[in-house]
């Protein structure tokens, strides 16, 4: 059995009458690319925010690399990487000056912040346009910097919160390609989506979810035998819409 | 409906549910005018003397000359004095003269022993009048009496003389710059402390800092220093304006007007107010910090931070031309009770009324007080989940009227 680097243990989370997410339990295992699919309002970006310890659940336990959130947040923190939905840059400073900021916030300094800079940039493709203002940069370009600033620090655990929504098929494309080196590298990839292609082609296990409540866990091939569907979508559609018990 | 009548209602439903619009079009006019019309309601009723707002005033006089017109002159004193409410104090002139060097009156005035006598034989004569040109209710207090006993006198065939001297001159520039100080002090932080905090939040960078593991009150701190440094480039630009105004204007009158002449400083004084300014913009920076973490949006904190600065900074300019103690006690107490007004009051006893440091020290450690206290209010907003999630769960209902009035339909 794989260690579990984020554990969730009947997790709720209520904003007044709505329960964004409802008694969710599940864990990510290292190494995994791990997909959060749901229809919008499903709670994936209030899970996502739980785990990152933005938020503090009604009821039930979070473990990050095993320390509770949000009370251990700030340790936790150093082994997590956000890009969260609909984020941005600092499109006054360039898009180094971007990534090493973020950099000295976690603790990254001299040789090592400057190696660990040129190592994102060229990981992303950035590195020609890397002292341009980030402001100049394409939508898809400033979303490469956006998954560069999440990773400047080498964490073990990398949230990427939508990160193809609104890009080009070309930008799409890269962004898959990024996550894919990212698994390789050996970290835990968590990508929330609603683009069951970006899941299909990126992602170990999955978990669909609606209305806060978890449908589905397991592997794209488990879940397409369990149910009797040819392809993620198929089981998605039949999940969300009530066809399946 | 015709398409300009659909957007047109389109943007009017909008705006009646913004609770910016309530801020930036009903209450800053209304309350701004109101707070100005205050003031000058008091200034200029103060210089009436048939005014309910005249307040009871203190002067001084002295009448040496026992002769017929000494006393003729002191019986008009009397009369004008009551009718403006002014109370006089007779006083022996070593007194008075005293009173004066101490800058412990605003008015004083000296009939001289010789004033009968000269105007017999001379067939004219003069008074002495010193007045501290900082209180507006004195000016026109001294300029009531001077009229009427130019009348009094003149009737008779003679002439009389006025030797008016200032007790405090009114130093334009000094008052200018004490306001333009604040102000900008005020002002200067408030474009960065929108955007670091509304704005980060609008573009959800805010997010991806927050997860940093970088505690929130050194997110805070630093933002904070950023903001008065922001500010301090603000004030010397605004200084700099200011000198190019004083330029402007002591060229135009020819350095004949003394108001105009630029200001110069002890070196105590520009410490002094440099630590105003300094309080001034923590403050303003941590009342800026509270509304940044409380609004949705750079265009509501914006709304919410001109909304502040309108209605207690506007009052100031009323108090520009006046003395402080001249208000009512009433106004004085709403007025104290504004933070932003003891850093006027602080650069005001430094450059004007001479340094009292029991009045600064209070001032100062109120301004401080304040700050501490929004600060401590930010840093609570900041560690709310609010700061992130939008969705807010409502704690009461509004009441069926005010649903109405912004329902949809």
């Amino acid at each position: 059995m794989l260690e579990a680097v984020v554990k969730l243990e009947r997790v709720s989370k209520h904003f007044g009458p709505i329960k964004a997410v409802d008694g969710l339990s599940l864990e990510i295992r290292k190494g995994e690319v791990f997909g959060l699919l749901g229809p919008n309002g499903a709670g994936k970006t209030t899970t996502v925010r739980m785990v990152c310890g933005l938020l503090k659940p009604t009821s039930g336990r979070i473990l990050v690399m095993g320390y509770e959130m949000p009370r251990e947040a700030l340790k936790a923190r150093k082994h997590i990487g956000l890009l969260p939905q609909e984020s941005d840059v600092y499109e006054m400073l360039t898009g180094r000056e971007n990534l090493e900021y973020f950099a000295r916030l976690y603790g990254l300094e001299g040789e090592e912040l400057n190696r660990r800079v040129e190592e994102v940039l060229e990981l992303v493709g950035l590195s020609k346009r890397a002292d341009d203002r980030a402001g100049e940069y394409s939508g898809g370009m400033k979303r490469r910097l956006m998954v560069a600033r999440a990773i400047v620090h080498d964490p073990d655990i990398v949230i990427l919160d939508e990160p193809t929504m609104g890009l080009d098929v070309f930008a799409v494309r890269r962004i898959r390609s990024l996550i894919k080196k990212l698994a390789e590298g050996g970290r835990t990839v968590i990508l929330t989506t609603n683009d069951l292609e970006d899941a299909e082609r990126t992602c170990d296990r999955v978990a669909i979810r609606d209305k806060g409540r978890l449908l589905a866990l397991g592997s794209i091939k488990e879940l397409e035998e369990r149910f009797q569907e040819k392809g993620l979508e198929e089981v998605f559609v039949r999940l969300v819409e009530g066809e399946v018990e | 409906m015709r398409p300009w009548a659909v957007i047109a209602k389109k943007e009017v439903r909008e705006q009646l549910r913004s609770k910016r619009t309530l801020a930036s079009l009903v209450i800053v006019p209304i309350g701004m005018w109101l707070l100005v019309g205050l003031m000058h309601a008091f200034m200029f009723g103060m210089m009436t003397p048939e005014s309910p707002l005249a307040t009871p005033m203190d002067m001084h006089l002295t009448v040496e000359d026992q002769g017929v017109f000494g006393q003729i002159a002191k019986e008009v004193i009397l009369t004008v004095a009551g009718n403006m409410n002014v109370i006089v104090h007779e006083v022996p002139a070593d007194e008075g003269k005293d009173l004066v060097e101490k800058g412990d009156t605003v008015l004083y005035v000296l009939i001289p022993e010789d004033f009968t006598e000269r105007l017999l034989t001379e067939n004219r004569s003069r008074v002495e009048i010193w007045v501290d040109m900082t209180s507006t209710r004195a000016s026109a207090v001294a300029q009531a009496i001077m009229v009427a006993l130019k009348e009094t006198i003149e009737q008779r065939r003679f002439h009389l003389e006025a030797d008016q001297k200032a007790i405090r001159k009114l130093p334009l520039t000094l008052m200018m710059l004490s306001l333009m100080l604040i102000t900008s002090a005020i002002w200067g932080p408030m474009p960065f402390i929108t955007t670091s905090f509304a704005g980060e939040r609008e573009k959800k960078t805010l997010e991806v800092l927050l997860v940093t593991p970088v505690e929130r009150r050194s997110i805070l701190l630093g933002k904070l220093l950023a903001a008065g440094f922001a500010a301090a480039i603000y004030m010397g630009s605004s200084m700099v304006g200011l000198v190019i105004y004083n330029s402007l204007v002591g060229w135009a009158t020819a350095g004949v007007m003394e108001e105009f002449t630029s200001p110069t400083l002890t070196l105590e004084q520009a410490a002094v107010i440099l630590l105003a300014a300094v309080l001034t913009v923590l403050l303003s920076a941590s009342v800026g910090i509270v509304i940044s973490c409380l609004a949705r949006s750079v265009k509501d904190a914006e709304s919410y931070y001109s909304a502040i600065f309108m209605l207690t900074v506007m009052p100031l300019f009323g108090v520009l031309w006046m003395r402080f103690e001249d208000l009512p006690l009433a106004l004085r107490a709403f007025m104290l009770a504004v933070p932003f007004t003891h850093g006027i009051l602080i650069v005001n006893n430094a450059v004007i009324y001479g340094l009292e440091w029991q009045n600064m020290a209070i001032s100062i450690a109120y301004m401080l007080a304040w700050s501490i206290g929004a600060l401590v209010l930010g840093a609570k907003l900041f560690e709310r989940e609010e700061i992130v999630e939008t969705r807010r769960i409502r704690r009461f209902r509004k009441p069926s009227w005010l649903r109405k009035l912004f329902s949809s339909r």
